[in-house]
């Protein structure tokens, strides 16, 4: 059976929902998961004072669904290691820190940091996703370090912003400073605002029309790559259409003040 | 009912003679061996490029006894069958120990692949046992290299003069079987040469398998040992018309040629599947086309771990 958690109203925000996963709680009843700690803290609330929970009938111990309404819940899917979590409405901040393996699936809208420091593993946003995508916090020195993030709408600021690893794909654009620190990785949108890809040592930052260019980059001229060819397949599971099938592009070359062994791809039409 | 049908004769294990189509079918196996294997898919702007570099990458790889490995092309691929929508070509490699064909796939794939212009490799089978396919020819890239992950499986970016060459870094390793055979006695060797060539255009349609001499044929089957001490294998004297006479022949008067089939396969099913192919084509020629015989090479079963009983395949 897959279990749905039902978000209460009036429920007090937590700060840490790393119970809530389906590895966790997908061979359990409704009754028994509702009586699981939130989180392996000590201390932490059960999950059944935050949601209501209940059955949907279907036979998917892998699924747990949460529904969250307008509310948006920071730390879902936090250190994910299998399954499957489907979020049905808004997801707060850090959405999917840290995942390890499993997918999450967002229905609306996610906050900062989505994906940052994921290392395996989906995540799906069908909305928009805030400032910093898989990104690097605060108080660590790399974002992203593998696994697939997909966002259907937008991307704020600083989208891969000290990325190591993975793919990410927006299908609607990015905010300003656009894989700005890339360590390497790939990041995918049409678009981006100003200051794309400063700083970035390695990685590829692949968009469909030209942007400002850091005085920072060189341009490569045009060229046909085989890689973005297998990509483009790759991403049409997700994202159908984003990349186009050949392997065209102009290249740019840079941060040539980070080394300049990373590149911005211009996508040809 | 067919003609091939109407003649056939004999039963296996019976010790009857086993007659098709006019073509007696000796009471004998093929005797194979344990290899190690893989599949590599290239792929190029055109099927002719990929062919090319194909054609190179299994060039002087006919036998394990000089060549390090056997290779071939196993069947040319449409572009919605390969990794990145091109038409491309799948090869098989067989070597004897994991670290010879990982040797050869570095090398040929290094010479051969890489070298030849709008190439990409990418490995062709699944398994967890792995070996090295770009991971080591990416320092070609002098530190331009990059790194790329798609599909869960790492490529790497090479730069080269016509853009780049993509390479998958690393190709499964499958436990194979090689050294499967069918010796074709023929009235005279025109008519041995134009069966075979029958049989190997059989085995081309088939998946897992092939048929590594020049053409698909040999027609210099060797003999373990030679009584010279530094030579491994030597010609098998017993089949060679010109020594009829002055050796322990297995050739009646009447053979005037006789050349022989080697396979290489992924598996034991795709071997039989193979062989019965290859004889079935042959015998479908029958006698009238100047085929004797068929026979096959073995040790007395006592180094392959792998039989392969032509009649049995053939019943």
């Amino acid at each position: 059976m897959s279990l749905v958690l039902t978000l209460r109203e009036q429920s007090p925000a937590p700060d840490d929902l790393r119970g809530l996963t389906p590895r966790l709680l997908g061979a359990l009843t409704p009754s028994e998961a509702a009586r699981q700690p939130l989180s392996p803290r000590p201390g932490a609330g059960d999950i059944g004072t935050l949601f209501k929970v209940s059955d949907n009938g279907n036979a998917h111990p892998d699924l747990l669904i949460v529904r969250t309404g307008a509310r948006r819940l920071d730390g879902l899917g936090r250190n994910l290691d299998g399954g499957c979590l489907r979020i049905e409405g808004h997801a707060g901040a850090a959405l999917g820190q840290d995942l390890q393996a499993g997918e999450i699936v967002v229905d609306g809208d996610c906050g900062d940091f989505a994906g940052c420091g994921m290392r395996g593993g989906l995540i799906r946003v069908l909305g928009d996703a805030g400032h910093c995508l898989a990104a690097a916090l605060h108080d660590t020195r790399q974002g992203m370090a593998g696994g697939t993030l997909v966002v259907h709408g937008r991307a704020g600021d600083r989208a891969g912003h000290r990325m190591r690893r993975g793919l990410v794909l927006v299908g609607e654009g990015c905010g300003a400073a656009c894989g700005a620190g890339m360590l390497a990785g790939t990041l995918v949108t049409p678009r981006c605002g100003p200051l794309p890809g400063l700083g970035l040592r390695r990685g590829s930052l692949l968009l469909r029309q030209a942007p400002e260019f850091p005085i920072t980059y060189n341009a490569c001229g045009a060229v046909d790559l085989t890689w973005l060819r297998l990509l483009a397949r790759a991403a049409a599971a997700w994202l159908p259409g984003l990349l186009p099938l050949h392997g065209l592009a102009q290249r740019h070359c840079g941060d040539l003040a980070c080394g300049g062994k990373g590149e911005i791809l211009v996508l040809a039409p | 009912m067919t003609a091939l049908q109407r003649t056939e004769t004999g039963t296996p294990g019976t010790g009857e003679p086993f007659m098709r189509n006019g073509v007696a079918i000796d009471d004998t196996f093929a005797e194979a061996f344990g290899m190690k294997a893989t599949r590599l898919l290239i792929t190029a702007d055109t099927l002719a490029w990929a062919r090319q570099a194909a054609t190179s990458a299994c060039g002087f790889a006919t036998s394990v006894i000089g060549c390090g490995c056997e290779a071939g092309i196993e069947r040319e691929l449409d572009v919605a069958a390969t990794p990145d929508g091109r038409p491309g070509v799948a090869v098989l490699l067989f070597a004897v120990s994991t670290q010879e064909l990982a040797k050869q796939v570095e090398r040929r794939v290094g010479q051969c692949v890489l070298t030849c212009p709008t190439t990409a490799v990418y490995a062709g089978c699944a398994s967890e046992e792995r070996i090295a396919l770009g991971r080591n020819l990416r320092y070609f890239g002098d530190g331009w290299q990059m790194s790329k992950i798609v599909n869960g499986r790492r490529h790497w970016r090479i730069p080269v003069m016509d853009g780049e060459f993509l390479a998958e870094e690393s190709t499964g390793l499958l436990r194979a079987i090689g050294g499967g055979n069918v010796l074709v006695l023929g009235r005279s060797r025109a008519q041995a040469l134009a069966a075979c060539e029958a049989a190997v255009a059989a085995i081309a349609a088939l998946p897992g398998v092939i048929a590594p001499f020049p053409g698909g044929i040999a027609r210099s089957g060797s003999k373990v040992g030679s009584r010279y001490a530094k030579l491994p294998a030597s010609t098998n004297d017993r089949y060679c018309p010109t020594l009829r006479g002055v050796t322990d022949s297995a050739l009646d008067a009447a053979v005037g040629g006789v050349m022989e089939i080697v396979l290489d396969a992924l598996s034991d099913a795709e071997m039989r599947a193979a062989m019965r192919a290859a004889m079935l084509a042959i015998c479908a020629l029958g006698a009238a086309a100047g085929v004797l015989r068929l026979s096959a090479g073995n040790y007395g079963g006592k180094l392959g771990k792998f039989h392969y009983p032509l009649r049995e395949i053939l019943a």
